[in-house]
């Protein structure tokens, strides 16, 4: 169903060795729902301190990888990993099932398509990852917050109301709030699932800012059907259609030489 | 197309019928109850009621002593600590416990079951511990507001208005106070049961529904919180668990006899233990269990997938998770389920009738304070009991009781509905406050 030249394995392309340390580096992953196959060895690095695009039509397993990465799948019953996906430093495959997600995913954070706070207070959002991790000190939680709320680009608007619901935010606000509630703990890898898609185009470009700013610091993986969007921010993009991986590389060369005819046609709205 | 509108008109026609029939035996039903609760009601007011109140009123000295009592002591506090409280204490501790004091429904309630309960307590006493008690509860109020008005105008006008409206509430209080102890023939709920009619009371029933209420409470809540949260979040799904869960949802419709008659082979011959308020409320409890575990699992299940992706995605444990998210969310819904299942408690009879509860009984249980170390004692745990419904059903088969059994069945609804006034009140506050 996918044209030859599309083979699952694609090589790190030379735009990488400037990135020469791959943060994590996905291995033949295959993933199924009870019986049901959604991505078919997939092989990809993820370069360290860069933005990753995961692009393709609805239903292609993007959304399905970037849950690979933290384990999300362990949360229903009947998912089966296949493959490896090491993360590094230190290489644990994290789809070992001697590797306990619960602990893993203290490396990861994850921001989700719809925002999704907490019912609590916008402190306590922020804090929540934090007390996970058993910080007791007023002081440290109150500056860790602030800095996290401050890389997501928030902390202007509500550090007069930190004590108030974060359900009073807006939407775009509360996935801000997401965002600094995933940064609070210096996650080594930033998982972005679609971001913006529940958000207006103010929102989404102070979002996207915020994604181009925070790259210095970690490792960011989204997934997004917006194709400029991917343009804009993401340093590689990796297009999948039906579970397979069909092109990776850097993004201006898959958005203006994409090698696969099925990437073209997809960039080009001839299907999709 | 003929055959269709005379379809619809048959249709209508039917809905019609049914409609008429639907209101007709509603009115039947509606005006039969009403009839029962109005004769009930006439029977048993006599007992609860005095009925002089209405005709005279020696009563004004002895709401005057109860109310300079309560004035003299609350209005001093109340306005010197609103003065030193200054809004630098704003977020002390003490003024967080002044907030809590201050919610007046709570303490409202709190001063019926204190002077309900002091009797029983041995501190039930005469005006000045009325008038004591009366002006402790409404303080912290008073405070409150006091603060407010020395907040919001010049300071002498706002200590003039708020000493004023402070004297108010005082007022109205003592006379609802003093009003309550003569309106209400208070003896009839703090005299023991008896075999002369004109002396008997239910202290001995409410005391003991008290009792087996705070054991049920105890351990009904504990277990079957723990039970759904483990059945919800830990256990694996499987034909065995589903059993389980089939089985729950059927034990909450199980005649309540039937528990009686596990908790009597259980108790009196497995065990070996005398009929207590011990064995009563853990009695209870197992027929609440099913129905606080059940509320329990819907609670948590309300609880959006979302929300729980978000929780173990930044690395929270089932434990983290559970106490972090899923607990404080379901509380509403806990809450209501088992505010529910005490009402239905509270009026259970027939389990209670197989393991032995008294119905005519003369002695209080041992009282929960002592005066020497360590000032509490669990004897009462042990001691034989009755319970309201258990005391009404004795009085039905006691010719010249009748008032006593209608009184007491008027209390049982009273409070029935009261418990479930309360818990839709708590589910409509969650809702307002949890929206998913």
């Amino acid at each position: 169903m996918i044209p030859a030249e599309a083979a699952p394995a694609v090589a790190v392309t030379q735009a990488d060795s400037a990135h020469a340390r791959p943060k994590a580096e996905v291995r033949s992953v295959s993933f199924y729902y009870g019986s049901k196959q959604a991505l078919d060895r997939i092989s990809m690095p993820i370069p360290e301190r860069s933005v990753t695009a995961l692009i393709g039509p609805s239903g292609c397993g993007k959304s399905t990888l970037l849950r690979c990465f933290n384990r999300m799948h362990d949360l229903y019953p009947g998912n089966r990993y296949e493959g490896e996906i090491l993360l590094h430093p230190g290489g644990t495959n994290i789809l070992s099932p001697s590797v306990d997600p619960m602990e893993m995913r203290l490396r990861t954070g994850m921001v989700f398509q719809k925002p999704n706070p907490f019912p609590k207070t916008i402190f306590e959002n922020v804090a929540y990852g934090l007390r996970l991790r058993f910080v007791k000190s007023r002081a440290e939680l109150e500056e860790k917050v602030e800095a996290a709320l401050n890389a997501a680009a928030l902390w202007d608007e509500v550090k007069d109301r930190l004590h108030q619901s974060a359900w009073k935010l807006s939407g775009g606000q509360q996935q801000r709030l997401c965002v600094a509630r995933a940064l609070a703990t210096d996650p080594e890898l930033l998982l972005l699932d679609e971001p913006t898609s529940a958000l207006d185009p103010i929102a989404t470009s102070r979002i996207e800012d915020m994604i181009f700013e925070l790259k210095e610091r970690v490792t960011v993986l989204m997934v997004t059907h917006n194709m400029e969007q991917a343009a804009r921010v993401a340093d590689y993009t990796a297009f999948m259609y039906l579970g397979e991986l069909v092109e990776r590389g850097p993004s201006s060369q898959v958005f203006q030489k994409p090698k696969n005819e099925l990437t073209e046609k997809y960039l080009t709205g001839t299907f999709g | 197309m003929n055959d269709v509108s005379q379809l619809i008109r048959y249709r209508k026609r039917q809905d019609y019928y049914f409609q008429i029939v639907g209101a007709a035996c509603t009115a039947v039903g509606v005006l039969t109850l009403a009839a029962l609760l109005i004769k009930l009601s006439w029977d048993g007011l006599g007992q609860i009621v005095r009925f002089e109140f209405f005709h005279n009123w020696p009563i004004l000295t002895d709401v005057g002593i109860t109310f300079l009592i309560a004035l003299g002591l609350a209005v001093p506090v109340a306005v010197s600590v609103a003065a030193l409280t200054t809004d630098e204490h704003e977020n002390s501790l003490l003024s967080d416990v002044l907030r809590i004091l201050a919610r007046f429904r709570a303490i409202a309630i709190g001063l019926v079951i204190l002077l309900l309960l002091a009797h029983w307590l041995d501190l039930f006493g005469n005006r000045l511990v009325g008038g004591i008690v009366l002006g402790l509860l409404v303080t912290p109020r008073l405070i409150s507001v006091s603060r407010d008005f020395v907040r919001q105008r010049p300071v002498r006008f706002g200590a003039a208005l708020s000493a004023l409206l402070l004297a108010g509430v005082v007022g109205l209080g003592a006379v609802a106070w003093a009003g309550l102890t003569h309106l209400l023939r208070l003896e009839f709920f703090l005299s023991n049961a008896s075999y002369d009619a004109s002396k008997a009371g239910i202290l001995t029933a409410w005391v003991g529904t008290l009792g087996v209420m705070t054991v049920t409470f105890a351990t009904a809540v504990p277990l079957g919180v723990a039970a759904a949260v483990y059945l919800e979040e830990y256990a694996r799904k499987n034909v065995f668990t589903n059993l389980i869960e089939i089985n729950i949802s059927n034990l909450a419709g199980v005649p309540s006899i039937s528990y009686g008659l596990m908790a009597l082979w259980l108790f009196s011959h497995l065990l070996e233990w005398k009929s207590s308020i011990f064995v009563g409320g853990v009695t209870l409890a197992l027929l609440i269990l099913p129905i606080v575990i059940v509320a329990t699992r819907e609670a948590l299940r309300s609880i959006p997938g979302s929300i729980r992706e978000a929780a173990y995605a930044a690395g929270a444990t089932k434990w983290q998770t559970i106490r972090y998210h899923l607990l404080p969310y379901s509380l509403g819904g806990i809450a209501t389920g088992t505010i529910i299942a005490m009402s239905r408690a509270m009026g259970e009879t027939a389990p209670l009738i197989v393991i032995g509860a008294a119905g005519y009984l003369t002695n209080l249980p041992p009282s929960p304070l002592q005066r020497h170390f360590p000032f509490v004692s669990f004897d009462w745990l042990n001691s034989p009991f009755t319970v309201l419904p258990m005391q009404m059903f004795y009085w039905t088969s006691e010719p010249g009781f009748e008032s006593h059994a209608a009184a007491t069945g008027l209390v049982l609804i009273v409070l029935t509905l009261s418990i479930n006034a309360a818990a839709i009140s708590v589910r409509y506050r969650v809702r307002q406050k949890l929206k998913w």
